[in-house]
């Protein structure tokens, strides 16, 4: 890599990073937050519960994201060995 | 016993959702939870804090998790925090279900500052950028639901803000550390050092360090990336202000200290930067809280303001170089105060605004006037901030005020360069006024003046008592601290401070400073007088109007253009996301233009090469591309693909009108419309154009990854 604009590819990474906050963030906020009379508050969402077979592969993907967060060694052991097998 | 460093973040961050279900269904046992669990985190903080006095040695590798590893370790200053934060964290949860009685989304509450509880402490914990990188984040993110607790458009619109700078400076810090990482090889704190020193182009170290600056620089709340304190801090309920103006802030100072200590060693450019950037948040938070009207703004006020003699100190820090002790003394024992100070003071804001649910000091005026203990606390607190002998912030003041004399006693001897330390000397002492002023603003309308409405003092008469016996116990014992600290420095403060020198990379200074001579009172001295001298001039004379009905009253006669966030950074925000989504537009047109074209071509080549030569070519209806350059490409290939379907076979007699069309694009006249076809040449050169850039791109791809 050309190490004068080595710098380039983080720079790349992080805006798009950015930009994903950017568009992401507000749908959760206004989703949770944003004016109180018309949406749902998290509180009121227990109150309305929504159907184990709805809650269920949220919450397993929920706990994979932070599970493979916290420990993505086994993850990326599989996808190497999986490259290694195609290539 | 080493495994404490990770369960003492991780635990707060499972209870979280425990707490969340617990409190949404009773609120008791959620808030005994929280209690519970901050009660825990503080004895389990004392443990570790006396093994840091005995020298026992606790540190924690978890190579797997992660991806890269998390290292922890408690030593001195590290420990020293950890114990802060718990105890900050366990007072506010005393305060919290009296706050919380009327309030809402209490669980949501409980659940966010478990996590911001735990990832926190996980900074503190950190042994490495890569570690407190990860736990910044969280607590940053974490931290949100706090600013926007109330949900109204000024809770939201903080919020906003918060977030944004918030998600700004975490990439911002990401980014530098990715630098740091190229340039050094190492995130380890206790490799840095030395392999900054095996660098020899130390100057390409400027760039990451300020990029890694700005991310914890923002959550410190250092100019100009200030903007989210005043806003946030005051909309947040009280316990949580307390929270972030006394505990969160502290956590941005701990990178820069780190960064300070271990990357830009003595480094005196740095030293400067760090100077400016301080003296400026420290004036402009102090004049910012001068003129606010509303208590809890002005306490935020306030914290940028001693933010900035925080940073000063860590400049001298770099600045002084072997002889930096004092400085390193003044900055660990101000962050201390500054978090008792905060606490003290929002925590009695609190117990005031859960009564009266007002925050504007004309409104809430007269209101602790027969309320003793309130009226104690507060007064401890703000004697405190103010620098006031005999009590704790005197010390840390002293100690760094010390250290800018010490500056500009030694440069003329060594040669160094003087420069802007004489006047930073005698901003600091002013500001120190400014600070005695604001404070005395705050607790003479709250405690000593009588409301303008009788009925109204009539009433805050009458609440009484101010708190249940919870809430009081927790406001006198953070009272207490910081009294203790103040009255027994030598006994409580030395010795913490000494405890913190060791990751500072510092020894104790060779003589210890006598708080109480005669120079370091006199300093005190002029700055309180100058702080009388503002209160009796400014405060009562130029900030405050006679309304209608006679009353004197306390106004905001800030100019609205100084709003550095509505003047600069959110128009700033539009225009580059504008000027982005512009860019990002034509970019799209012009490719999907080209592509339009080149699939085209590359598609009547192709039919002309394989449909034959007997003139059965496949040939598409469309407008010239030039003739009409403000047509979208979509609409074109719409109209393209109608006029395709519609158009009748084409004549034989034609197809030799169109090879001249497509040969001069430049034909001027009334036809518009004509025909594009190929030939084998065109097509050849299409796939090669093709494979060409297939290949470069291949090649950019590989060169990076």
């Amino acid at each position: 890599m050309p190490s004068t604009h080595a710098w380039l590819v983080p720079v790349v990474l992080l805006v798009s990073a950015l930009l994903t906050a950017g568009y992401l963030l507000p749908i959760s906020i206004s989703a949770f937050y944003d004016d109180p009379k018309k949406s749902v508050g998290l509180d009121r969402i227990c109150a309305t519960r929504l159907s184990s077979r709805m809650e269920l592969p949220m919450l397993i993907l929920v706990a994979a994201l932070i599970g493979f967060g916290l420990f993505p060694g086994a993850l990326i052991d599989f996808f190497q060995a999986l490259a290694a097998t195609l290539i | 016993m080493n495994i404490l460093l990770i369960l003492l973040p991780l635990l707060p961050v499972i209870a979280a959702p425990l707490a969340y279900f617990l409190a949404a269904r009773s609120r008791p046992k959620g808030y005994a939870l929280l209690i519970g669990i901050t009660g825990a985190g503080f004895l389990a903080a004392v443990w570790l804090l006396s093994g840091a006095f005995s020298g026992r040695e606790v540190s924690l590798a978890l190579p797997v998790w992660a991806g890269f590893g998390l290292t922890l370790r408690a030593d001195g200053l590290r420990a020293l925090y950890v114990t802060v934060l718990c105890f900050m964290w366990l007072l506010t949860s005393l305060l919290t279900p009296e706050y919380f009685i009327h309030g809402h989304s209490h669980s949501r509450y409980l659940l966010f500052t478990l996590i911001t509880f735990g990832a926190s402490l996980g900074v503190f914990f950190s042994d490495d950028f890569y570690t407190a990188l990860l736990f910044f984040e969280v607590m940053s993110l974490a931290s949100y639901p706090w600013v926007a607790h109330e949900e109204d458009n000024k809770a939201m619109r903080a919020a906003a803000t918060y977030l944004a700078i918030a998600v700004f400076g975490g990439m911002s810090a990401l980014f530098g550390l990715i630098l740091l990482k190229a340039r050094l090889g190492t995130l380890a704190f206790e490799a840095l050092p030395q392999a900054v020193a095996a660098l020899t182009d130390k100057g390409s170290l400027l760039v990451p360090g300020l990029l890694v600056l700005v991310g914890f620089g923002a959550k410190a709340g250092i100019f100009p990336l200030h903007v989210w304190l005043p806003k946030a801090h005051p909309v947040a309920p009280a316990p949580a202000s307390a929270l972030l103006s006394g505990g969160l802030t502290k956590i941005g100072i701990f990178g820069i200290l780190v960064l300070t200590s271990r990357v830009f060693i003595h480094d005196a450019l740095w030293g400067q930067i760090l100077l400016v950037l301080g003296c400026i948040t420290m004036v402009l938070g102090a004049l910012l809280g001068l003129m606010s009207v509303n208590i809890k703004r002005t306490l935020a006020c306030s914290s940028v303001s001693q933010i900035g003699f925080i940073t000063i100190g860590i400049a001298m820090q770099a600045l002084l170089r072997h002889e930096n002790a004092l400085a390193a003394q003044g900055t660990v024992l101000h962050m201390l105060n500054h978090s008792f100070i905060k606490l003290t003071l929002f925590m009695a804001v609190g117990v005031l605004v859960m009564k009266t649910h007002r925050l504007n000091i004309n409104a809430i005026k007269g209101y602790g006037r027969n309320k003793p203990l309130l009226a104690l606390a507060f007064f401890i607190g703000a004697a405190s901030i103010s620098g006031i002998p005999l009590f704790s912030g005197y010390i840390s003041k002293t100690l760094l005020h010390e250290s800018l004399l010490e500056y500009i006693h030694m440069a003329p001897e060594t040669g160094w360069p003087l420069g802007l330390v004489p006047l930073v000397e005698t901003l600091f002492t002013i500001t120190g006024g400014l600070t005695f002023a604001y404070m005395l603003k705050l607790f003479i309308a709250v405690f000593i003046e009588k409301n303008g409405n009788p009925q109204v003092q009539a009433h805050y008469d009458s609440i009484r008592p101010a708190m249940n016996r919870t809430s009081g116990f927790s406001l006198a014992l953070s009272a207490l601290v910081l009294l203790a600290l103040g009255l027994f420095p030598d006994a409580l403060m030395t010795p913490l401070a000494n405890l913190s020198l060791p990751f500072l990379r510092t020894a104790p200074p060779a003589h210890a400073v006598d708080y109480f001579a005669w120079v370091n009172l006199k300093g005190a001295g002029i700055s309180l007088i100058i702080g009388i001298v503002v209160y009796l001039v400014v405060v009562r004379g130029l900030l405050m109007r006679t309304s209608s009905g006679g009353e004197r009253r306390y106004v905001n006669k800030l100019p609205a253009w100084t709003d550095l966030e509505n003047r600069v950074y959110r128009p700033l925000l539009r225009l580059m996301t504008s000027g982005g989504t512009l860019l990002a537009r034509l970019l799209e047109d012009a490719l999907e233009l080209l592509l339009f074209r080149l699939v085209l071509r590359a598609y009547s080549s192709m039919a002309a090469v394989f449909g034959g030569r007997e003139g059965k070519r496949t040939r598409i209806r469309l407008k010239h591309l030039a003739d009409d350059p403000v047509q979208s490409p979509r609409e074109m290939i719409g109209e393209a693909v109608q006029s395709a379907q519609a158009a009748p076979a084409p004549d034989e007699t034609e197809d030799e009108a169109d090879v001249i069309v497509h040969t001069s694009p430049d034909i001027q006249g009334p036809v518009r419309d004509h025909w594009v076809h190929g030939s084998p040449v065109s097509a050849l050169v299409v796939i090669l154009l093709v494979s060409l850039m297939v290949a470069g791109f291949n090649m950019l791809l590989s060169k990076y990854f």
